[in-house]
């Protein structure tokens, strides 16, 4: 995989690119704020851009904006946003057109190095990343009183869904069996009323739609 | 009977005592200085009255007359400036004679130098709000007021004063001169008993003038002390409102202050020891998953080598920023210490020389050291200085810290900038900070800190 990092934090763009080169990766460009992306990324066309939200000069959410702008040019491209704090606003930003190739994780799950290659490569892929801690805070606002009706269990598994995983992603987290996983996203889908989907992206769209509506 | 005789005695001996003391009292007023004083200060009322009322009147009419042309206004702006030593005379009149001590209703005159006071002589656009700024201060229009009412309430107490006293030495006296003088009433010479009972009641006219004039005195020195309160003292309402004034200033800055200083340490520990923190994970997961994957030893000694030294960067980054929110050296040991430790840091040499108690106010403390840290950071930042130094005195309830140094000069308050923050700081303990910057240098920064303040508030 071809990757290219935003990040204006030496450390955290060193750190990154020796855990994605660790996985065989390659960086292809490392750049310490967005101003390049867009031009770098149409040059370069890479496989993955990883960008930080809060960047220079302002430290607001410059980063953000590329990856949202670099979207627009580049429909499909796949860009995980990194920020240092949970902030839905940018998720519900990132996600509004389309889930796919997109990803959304606070920082420090960068260390998690086996769980954030995985997202990468996720993202890389088409699919979906979402932060937990972003998915937990939909499930707690959310105004739904079918969500009560679900079980812990299913409650565990439509996070899971949320934050962009497969059933296979979701089985080997929860230690159980696909089927099992199978069962309980049929339930869960039957419950809330939802359409069951295959494909996990739009999966996801429409977890994250119901509960933020 | 012997013990009847001892008690009437006994009884008249008290009585004889009482009376004397009784008389001496009232007549002990006379020994009390403070009822001269306050005359010399009735007396005074008139003769200063005459004069200060003639100046005023004829300054302002002149200038008023002559407002349209080219010395007016100088002349009324001299009007209006002289009227601070009128007010400075007669507050010290009214302390010397009427033992009252009155704060002078005068505003400091701005921080300005002798260049920026002269002005308004070479640059005729300058003129206008000087001008406004003295024709609009109250307390010199009190003080004309004050001179001006002061010639008929100087006239009315000499009147008084003096018929008082001729009554009194005059009546009291009568019956030892008056018989030398033929007295008449109704155009018939009085004689024998009619006389004498005529210089009885000039007698009893003059003792009551000696027994009244005291308490005449004390309390036309009463209405002169309410007319100095209420004219030439400072203006009650005018300082609470100047004063809240000030307060709400003071505390705009240290909202600001505050304000600025959370931005800067979520800042530097967003870009310290969180990236520091950040980088440590990094290596430790890399690590954890080398050895999940059985990688060889040395592979995984090289990370936790690396996560090593980023721990002990993340901690000295923790340590840095701590002192930078509040240092320990400061509360331990003083200012005195850690502004050794501040000078010792900084890559320009630095004299500190310090004059002042050993412990101050914390809040005062803490804004001169971290007045001077800034200060001394701007020093080593943009100044190319090859020297620095830093004076601290106390001046009369002030703390006076001044830093200086011989570089290049040219250091402009500026929004968001080093001195404007700094200018935040020395304002929420209500002090007021100046700097002298000429381009090519030298750089002086003198804050005037005052102590009572931020007791106060402690």
């Amino acid at each position: 995989m071809r990757i290219a990092i935003v990040e204006d934090a030496v450390l955290l763009r060193e750190g990154i690119g020796r855990i994605l080169a660790d996985k065989d990766h390659e960086v292809i460009a490392s750049l310490a704020d967005a101003t390049d992306l867009l031009a770098t990324a149409m040059a370069l066309e890479p496989d993955l851009v990883i960008a930080d939200v809060r960047m220079p000069p302002t430290h607001t959410d410059e980063g953000l904006r590329a990856a949202v702008a670099l979207r627009t040019i580049r429909p499909g491209q796949p860009v995980l946003v990194l920020s240092q704090y949970v902030e839905e606003r940018y998720a519900t930003e990132l996600l509004a057109a389309d889930a796919t190739a997109v990803g959304y994780l606070l920082k420090e799950r960068v260390a998690d190095v086996r769980d954030f290659v995985q997202a990468a490569e996720r993202v890389a892929a088409g699919g979906t990343a979402l932060d937990p801690e972003v998915v937990a805070q939909l499930l707690g606002r959310s105004r739904h009183d079918r969500l009560g009706m679900l079980t812990p269990r299913e409650r565990d598994v439509l996070g899971l869904m949320a934050e962009g995983l497969s059933n296979n992603g979701i089985a080997r987290q929860l230690v159980v069996g696909a089927g099992a996983v199978e069962k309980h996203i049929s339930s869960i889908f039957s419950k809330l009323g939802l359409c069951p989907d295959d494909a996990d992206h739009r999966r996801v769209l429409a977890v994250l739609s119901y509960l933020r509506a | 009977m012997g013990g009847v005789f001892g008690g009437t005695a006994r009884l008249g001996d008290g009585v004889a005592a009482a009376v004397p003391r009784a008389r001496w009292s009232r007549l002990g007023a006379y020994g009390d200085r403070q009822l001269w004083r306050t005359q010399a200060h009735l007396i005074g009322d008139l003769a200063f009255g005459v004069t200060w009322s003639t100046l005023v009147v004829t300054a302002l009419a002149l200038a008023g007359g002559l407002s349209f042309t080219l010395i007016g206004l100088p002349l009324l702006a001299l009007t209006m400036l002289a009227a601070r030593p009128l007010n400075a005379f007669e507050r010290a009149r009214a302390r010397r004679l009427l033992g009252i001590d009155l704060a002078t209703p005068f505003r400091a005159p701005p921080a300005t130098s002798w260049r920026a006071a002269a002005r308004p002589l070479r640059d005729i656009s300058a003129w206008r709000p000087a001008l406004r700024c003295l024709l609009s201060d109250d307390a010199a229009w009190r003080t004309f007021a004050y001179a001006v009412v002061l010639l008929p309430w100087g006239c009315f107490t000499f009147v008084v004063l003096v018929t008082t006293w001729l009554l009194a030495i005059l009546g009291t006296t009568a019956p030892a001169w008056g018989w030398a003088f033929p007295a008449a009433t109704g155009g018939q010479d009085l004689t024998g008993g009619a006389r004498s009972a005529h210089l009885a009641a000039e007698f009893v006219t003059g003792a009551l003038a000696v027994a009244c004039l005291p308490s005449i005195v004390r309390g036309l020195g009463a209405v002169d002390r309410r007319l100095g309160r209420a004219l030439l003292g400072t203006n009650d309402r005018r300082a609470l409102t100047a004063r809240v004034e000030q307060l709400r200033e003071s505390r705009d800055a240290s909202v600001e202050g505050s304000a600025s200083e959370l931005r800067r340490i979520e800042r530097n520990l967003h870009d310290g020891a969180q990236q520091r923190l950040v980088a440590l994970a990094i290596d430790l997961g890399l690590a954890r998953d080398r050895i999940e994957r059985g990688a060889d030893a040395d592979q995984v000694a090289a990370l936790v080598a690396q996560a090593h030294e980023e721990a002990k960067s993340a901690v000295i980054e923790l340590r840095d920023l701590v002192r930078g929110i509040h240092p320990s050296v400061l509360s331990e040991l003083g200012l005195d210490a850690a502004l050794s430790a501040l000078a010792a840091r900084c890559p320009v040499p630095v004299v500190v020389r310090s004059r002042v108690a050993s412990r101050l106010p914390p809040p005062i403390e803490s804004a001169a050291y971290f007045l001077v840290a800034e200060a001394l950071t701007n020093v080593a930042k943009h100044a190319h200085a090859d020297a620095a130094h830093v004076r601290l005195h106390e001046r009369a309830g002030v703390l006076v810290v001044e830093v200086g140094d011989d570089g290049w000069g040219g250091a402009a308050f500026t929004t968001g900038g080093g001195l404007a923050g700094l200018q935040d700081r020395v304002a929420a303990v209500e002090g007021h900070l100046r700097v002298a910057s000429p381009r090519g240098g030298p750089t002086l920064l003198v804050a005037e800190l005052p102590l009572a303040a931020a007791e106060g508030a402690g």
